[in-house]
């Protein structure tokens, strides 16, 4: 083939180094990928904070309660953050590629696609911190209802983190169960793959952030009307489950290209 | 490292296309979620009006979903039904 193609320039250029310094530097930026992740709990925590402080003005005599459950919200809000960063230490600090007899640029994709992936933890930061602070304004409204309200609140933002939780189990299958790494294949095709099941998790952002945001408007009507809590969660619940097809649809394409590609047998 | 082939070039960039098309579902999931939300806040002011506020809140999502289903159709395109390589 003709060598003036760049993306062979580019292979051959890559291929001068040795395969342990690829994977280690192809870790390193997936690591980078995985902390992107960040901005979610960042975004929902400083939402849930600022209802705080916004349910303390009003008023100052619920403000245990309502710091209460704006901690604890927060706290659940954090958990993607902290996959993510659970994900890049390991590919800095434990990382499984490395000792792997494999290709090496499938193993570079690898690593990178794994960390891609875990941007999808996003979604559920942003979602379940709208909760969070939703929770906070209805029990700084009436500190009464507050077990009833941090129940449904609690509720939606479990519902919140799945698809964070798929984006990790991708995540890990790439890290320490990878089946491209000893298939027989064009082993650029085998390296795409890896790098595409990690672009198709980030679709969790979605449903991570439209979750959230039921979850928060089903505490909010607890916080109204407590009588109707069961047809309340009933209706949060159903339309959170419609609202998770599409990062079911990425989980599908990402695993359809990690154990079942197609593109392989063209 | 072999030499990469157009069909090769083709079939792996098809891989990663199937991934970023998949991206599209963060509209639908944001988007429906609120509307899931909007539909606990009406139950919530009208729990008698239950079952006309969920079929709205059904008919909306069901809109919604569809540009996560162009995604879905053209990844799955990309990987079993490719056009492209049949044109080279």
């Amino acid at each position: 083939m003709d060598s003036t193609n760049f993306i062979m320039r580019f292979f051959e250029w890559l291929m001068t180094f040795e395969p342990k310094a690829l994977i280690l530097s192809a870790s390193a930026i997936g690591a980078g990928f995985a902390m992107i992740a960040g901005i979610g709990p960042g975004i929902g925590q400083g939402y849930a904070a600022g209802k705080g402080a916004e349910a303390v003005s009003r008023n100052q005599k619920t403000q245990r309660k309502s710091i209460f459950v704006m901690l604890l919200g927060a706290a659940v809000a954090e958990t993607s953050g902290i996959l993510a960063l659970v994900v890049a230490l390991i590919l800095i600090f434990g990382n499984p590629l490395v000792d792997i007899e494999g290709n090496t640029l499938v193993l570079m994709a690898s690593a990178i696609g794994a960390g891609i992936s875990m941007i999808a933890g996003m979604g559920p930061g942003i979602g379940q911190g709208y909760a969070a602070g939703k929770g906070t304004e209805a029990v700084g409204k009436r500190p009464i209802l507050q077990s009833q309200i941090v129940r449904t609140m609690l509720v939606g933002q479990a519902v919140a983190q799945t698809s964070g939780i798929f984006a990790l189990v991708i995540s890990l299958l790439m890290l320490f169960g990878n089946p491209l790494i000893g298939l027989e294949g064009t082993e650029i095709i085998l390296m795409a793959s890896a790098l595409g099941a990690g672009l198709a998790m980030i679709a969790g952002i979605g449903p991570g952030i439209g979750q959230g945001y039921a979850a928060g408007k089903g505490a909010e009507a607890v916080g109204k009307r407590p009588k109707f809590q069961a047809q309340i969660t009933r209706t949060m619940l159903l339309g959170q489950a419609v609202a998770q097809t599409t990062g079911i649809y990425a989980l599908v394409i990402a695993l359809v290209l990690l154990f079942a590609n197609p593109l392989l047998r063209l | 490292m072999e030499p990469i082939t157009g069909k090769a070039l083709i079939l792996a960039a098809s891989a990663i296309g199937a991934g970023l098309a998949m991206i599209a579902g963060i509209g639908p999931g944001i988007g429906q979620g609120y509307a899931a939300g909007k539909g606990a806040e009406g139950v919530g002011r009208q729990p008698e009006a239950q079952g006309d506020i969920v079929r709205t809140m059904l008919l909306g999502a069901a809109v919604a979903e569809t540009t996560g289903i162009y995604g879905l159709v053209i990844a799955l395109i990309l990987l079993f039904a490719n056009p492209l390589v049949r044109m080279l």
